[in-house]
């Protein structure tokens, strides 16, 4: 008998004892005298479990997710791509940027130039950084040159063409985007615009200065590669072989891989 | 009494329990212990865009643009046009191209006057019509300063048709690409650049020579060859 009574306490202390059963009865509320005394006992000397804040998620209120009931979601309206842009694939603040790329101008009918460029960029943030550029071209005349010197006997004296270009440029990057390929990859990409001032050398010799802008995109390959496509417009007054001094602007189109470094830091 | 010890060895596991439950940690580890990079997940089938703002599958679009022929050194450089597409699905449209060229010479004809050449007796081109597909390969959106976000299609375009010439017409090719930026569902910006290959009759003639005894020549006499002619088009499209 004493036995029996001995076993009947144990068990109740131990469902007492047991964390879900005591989490159970508060809400269940069965009224039982000796359990609630036996439980402010242990109140008493259990551990405090401490309550830590957690800093970036909190959880929706009951209040928010209670549905009263079930008849507006047929005026739902469809889900459809959310605008907004998540956070950087590939991020440029405080990185530096190494391009070069083929390169020929695309409005010059006189001349055919192909030549690269060679860009350095340093980013202060994501949207502004600044460019350090040199270029060099290599030229032939085109076919309307010489038929014109051919046929008619006109040189082109009045015409000059760069050999090479150096300036610097303040770079702003606005736009930043995502693109799907064929809806299969996601390739991130920046769309910047440039402007600065350089020095062009033409095929005589001389310097001009040189009003230089410029715009393009970085599509992101990986975290530290990016392709790029770059059209700048430069525009300077050059001395001709008829010592002439005329403006000239040339438009280039130049695609090539950028490498940015150091490595990202990340979120 | 077995029973009684079964009760207590069941008393025992759930102190046990109940002590290791309240006795839980937070671990906090270093931080350059934690993942610094995010990855993107590779799934079998990837779906990048499920719900397009911008649907074009079986829809028209309608474009007005003005073209400048970047590489034209004689006759004036601008053309406008207009061209329809037909959107087959997302990925493929066909259309048609149409551009009428401006009338007039450019500045270096202008110039070479003084070199006693007339090239207003050579024919010039009139207008351009193409048969043009697009591949538009890639469909993004961006965001502008955070602030704006527009959608936007880049595309390959190839297209066969004839350039006209005030004497006669020829067959042409045409490679470019493209980008429209879209700033509601219906109207976008669009740009391209193309590189056009034809024949055409060649301006530089000796007989375009004020002071040649054979001056003025006729269409006849300009020589034909293949030119190549990129042009830059800026325009609009609305998307039915």
């Amino acid at each position: 008998m004493l036995s029996t009574r001995v076993c009947t306490l144990i068990s109740l202390l131990a469902l007492a004892l047991l964390p879900s059963a005591s989490f159970a009865q508060a809400e269940a509320g069965t009224g039982s005298e000796d359990l609630e005394i036996i439980e402010m006992e242990l109140g008493k000397s259990a551990p405090k479990n401490e309550v830590r804040e957690t800093p970036t998620y909190n959880e929706p209120s009951t209040k928010e997710n209670e549905m009263k009931d079930f008849s507006g979601l047929g005026r739902l309206a469809p889900f459809k791509e959310i605008s907004v842009i998540q956070k950087r694939f590939m991020p440029k603040t405080e990185r530096f940027q190494l391009f070069f790329g083929p390169s020929f101008i695309t409005n010059d009918p006189w001349f055919t130039s192909i030549g690269a460029w060679l860009k350095g960029s340093y980013f202060f943030s994501e949207t502004w950084g600044v460019e350090l550029s040199y270029s060099f071209m290599s030229t032939e005349e085109r076919q309307a040159t010489k038929e014109l010197k051919e046929n008619n006997n006109i040189k082109s004296k009045s015409l000059v063409y760069p050999k090479s270009y150096m300036g610097a440029d303040i770079m702003w990057v606005p736009i930043y985007g995502k693109m799907s390929y064929f809806n299969e990859n996601i390739i991130p990409f920046d769309l910047y615009f440039s402007a600065g001032y350089g020095s062009t050398e033409t095929q005589l010799g001389s310097s001009a200065s040189t009003l230089h802008i410029a715009t393009g995109q970085i599509f992101a390959l990986s975290k530290a590669f990016a392709a790029r496509w770059d059209f700048s417009w430069n525009f300077y007054n050059a001395q001709t072989e008829d010592n002439e001094t005329n403006a000239f602007n040339n438009l280039f189109l130049t695609v090539g891989v950028s490498w940015f470094f150091p490595e990202a830091k990340y979120r | 009494m077995r029973d009684g010890l079964k009760i207590l060895f069941v008393l025992l596991s759930a102190l046990l329990l109940h002590r290791t439950a309240f006795a839980a940690e937070v671990i906090e580890l270093p931080p350059e212990e934690l993942a610094q990079e995010s990855v993107l997940p590779v799934f079998d089938k990837p779906v990048s865009v499920k719900n397009r703002n911008v649907v074009t599958q079986d829809k028209i679009d309608l474009n007005f643009f003005y073209g400048m022929a970047m590489t034209e050194p004689i006759y004036d450089v601008s053309k406008f046009g207009i061209a329809g597409y037909y959107n087959l699905n997302e990925f493929h449209a066909f259309g048609v191209l149409f551009a009428k060229n401006s009338g007039g010479l450019s500045k270096y004809a202008d110039q070479l006057k003084a070199e006693d050449m007339d090239f207003s007796v050579a024919p010039k081109p009139e207008s351009t019509f193409l048969l043009d597909y697009n591949a538009k390969a890639y469909y993004g959106k961006m965001s502008m300063s955070k602030s704006i976000v527009l959608n936007t299609i880049l595309y390959g375009s190839a297209g066969i048709g004839m350039v006209k010439f005030q004497n006669k017409s020829y067959p042409a090719l045409a490679l470019g690409l493209g980008q429209k930026f879209f700033f509601n569902s219906h109207w976008a910006f669009r740009f391209d650049l193309r590189m056009y290959a034809n024949n055409a009759p060649i301006p530089f003639n000796k007989a375009a020579k004020t002071t040649d005894p054979n001056y003025p020549a006729g269409y006849g006499d300009f020589e034909e060859r293949l030119t190549y002619t990129s042009n830059l088009e800026a325009g609009l499209t609305y998307l039915f």
